[in-house]
């Protein structure tokens, strides 16, 4: 099984970085932040490192990233055709099948296997999270809710070329494994729970950010819950355990260095405890 | 900005649409987790209702359904448009397809849940007939602006950054409703955690920050300000109050700082947890 190592750009030039990669595939950029998304020369950089090309990561992309994201591509079908994207966005998804089908390896990242299957909420093994349930009861079909039909998956991966997905989720990996070919990555040792633009390493919305938080991992407890979430970047995570399956042939593991007692940023975006609390309710 | 509110029966209908809203929507009659009118000809009446007072009516299908499910919601879509329903809000491009497919046109709203952060994703939605959209809570008007810098006449809808902005991203927000035994019942993002030895809480905003974005949001010409549907109705109606309110000052041109003060101190005088939970079923207050 091929391993992949997530590695943000502002990581690469750091002493730990050879060793951290080492005989893995890099998956250069990040799933969640805008503001870690690679340039061509973190690519080449990379490629200098490692020996060969790394795959792009992208995430949900405001129209100044995805700019971004338009030049990063007008270079690489240039300097480095054929290389794999990871893609978390439907518009850049879009994009690539207008201007470049054919001309790179496309892998649909975990945010986008999410879209499309967004129904599998419990953590696994809690007995925490089902305090209410709306509506009592659910019927079958109910049950089978925020449940893309298959169909049309496999002509959306068929249309948009797609060559690989990814999933944190037994239930996604299972719909894949058994309905296609498609080859499957899984990501393990963290399986996300949500994704903001509140970041609290910066303590808001940041327009533009040097990645302060690093590889930091945040263990994050409360009463409330049998579990411990994580916090990394601009994501929350619970523990994920990787499913051995013939399908899976490649793990992609998010490195991280814990960081206990992390003093929380607030600035003048954030004001946990003041005016606007009830604006958090709806969540 | 024109005002959408989102209702569960005729009788909330008939309230807001006298009240000043120019358009309502609502869930198709299937078992929905907001509440939905309880029939078929509640919905009929209620967009009759809409039309002798020159309002506007959608059905909300912004969820992903399964595909047996389907025929049903074309046939009831079919039927509510031939009554005079105006449009239809949805999210998911597999039903898109499906209505393309059985030549089922009207005026498509793209729901919350459609992940529209960009351009693209604004014309991949608008290839499938998507009319307005509705902006996630996290875009920024700076962003917006630039999003739709080449289809200015594009129409564009927020909800009421003091009154729901969502400190995590939908749909991609799995957490439950964690309710330990012994705990009481709260979204993850409320909750307060601890970090080692420090106190740790999913970030939100202020009130100045999102009297600001709604500010910027009207500047920019956003077209419709949407108070969310809810099964706590005395909050839902508090809620279109203040959605009013905000709107009529914004109309009559007050300036950013007076803006964010006014919209500031309105929030805390009113005192929104004192109606509970927006989940919580409490039903349309006789008085």
């Amino acid at each position: 099984m091929d391993t992949a190592i997530l590695l943000s750009p502002s990581l690469i030039n750091r002493p730990g970085a050879p060793k951290l990669v080492k005989n893995a595939t890099v998956y250069l950029g990040d799933e969640f932040c805008i503001h870690k998304q690679p340039s061509f020369a973190d690519f080449a950089a990379v490629r200098k490192l490692t020996g060969k090309a790394p795959v792009l990561v992208g995430t949900l992309l405001t129209e100044s990233a995805f700019e971004s994201w338009a030049g990063l591509l007008s270079e690489c079908v240039r300097k480095a055709p054929g290389a794999e994207i990871v893609v978390n966005d439907l518009g850049l998804l879009h994009f690539i099948n207008k201007n470049y089908r054919g001309r790179f390896r496309i892998t649909l990242g975990r945010l986008m296997t999410y879209f499309f299957d967004p129904k599998e909420r419990r953590v696994p093994g809690s007995k925490t999270d089902s305090g209410w349930m709306e509506g009592g009861k659910l019927k079958s079909w109910e049950a089978r809710r925020n449940d893309t039909p298959i169909g049309y998956i496999k002509n959306f991966l068929k249309r948009y070329a797609v060559e690989r997905v990814e999933t944190d989720n037994e239930y996604i990996f299972r719909k894949y494994a058994d309905n296609t070919d498609v080859k499957i990555s899984f990501h393990y040792p963290l399986r996300l729970m949500a994704v903001t633009r509140f970041c609290p390493f910066r303590g808001g919305i940041a327009p533009g950010c040097k990645a302060p938080c690093g590889s930091r991992l945040l263990k994050l407890e409360t009463p409330h819950m049998d579990y411990c979430v994580f916090s990394k970047g601009n994501a929350y995570f619970v523990k994920n355990r990787l499913i051995k399956h013939p399908r899976v042939d490649r793990k992609v593991v998010t490195s991280f260095v814990r960081s206990p007692g992390f003093r929380q940023i607030l600035n003048k975006y954030a004001y946990p405890d003041g005016p606007g609390t009830g604006a958090r309710e709806k969540g | 900005m024109r005002i959408t509110v989102g209702i569960k029966s005729l009788k909330e209908a008939d309230y807001f649409l006298r009240n000043g809203a120019d358009e309502i929507y609502f869930g198709a009659t299937v078992p929905n987790h907001r509440g939905t009118p309880s029939s078929e000809k509640e919905i009929v009446d209620t967009i009759k209702l809409a039309k002798r007072l020159r309002k506007r009516t959608l059905l909300a299908l912004n969820q992903i359904y399964p595909r047996e499910k389907y025929g049903f919601f074309l046939n009831q879509a079919r039927r509510l448009t031939d009554s005079g329903l105006t449009g239809v809000v949805v999210r998911d491009p597999s039903l898109l397809e499906y209505f393309a497919g059985k030549k089922f046109r009207t005026y498509f709203v793209a729901g919350i849940n459609s992940s529209c952060f960009n351009s693209q994703t604004v014309e991949f939605y608008r290839n499938l007939g998507v009319k307005r959209f509705t902006l996630n809570s996290q875009i920024m008007p700076e962003d917006a602006r630039k999003m739709f810098a080449a289809s200015l006449k594009t129409e564009i809808g927020i909800f009421v950054p003091c009154l729901f902005l969502e400190p995590n991203i939908v749909p991609f927000c799995f957490f439950g409703y964690p309710g330990r035994s012994g705990c009481p019942t709260q979204l993850a993002c409320v909750i307060d955690y601890k970090c080692g030895g420090h106190d740790f809480r999913m970030l939100n905003s202020n009130l100045y920050f999102q009297a600001d974005l709604l500010y910027d949001f009207h500047k920019l010409g956003v077209g419709w300000l949407k108070v969310s549907r809810q099964r706590n109705t005395p909050k839902l109606i508090a809620e279109f109050r203040i959605a009013l309110f905000l709107n009529r000052l914004l109309e009559k041109g007050v300036d950013r700082k007076t803006f964010a003060v006014a919209t500031s101190e309105l929030i805390q005088r009113v005192d929104m947890n004192k109606y509970g939970h927006s989940y919580t079923f409490k039903p349309f207050p006789d008085k």
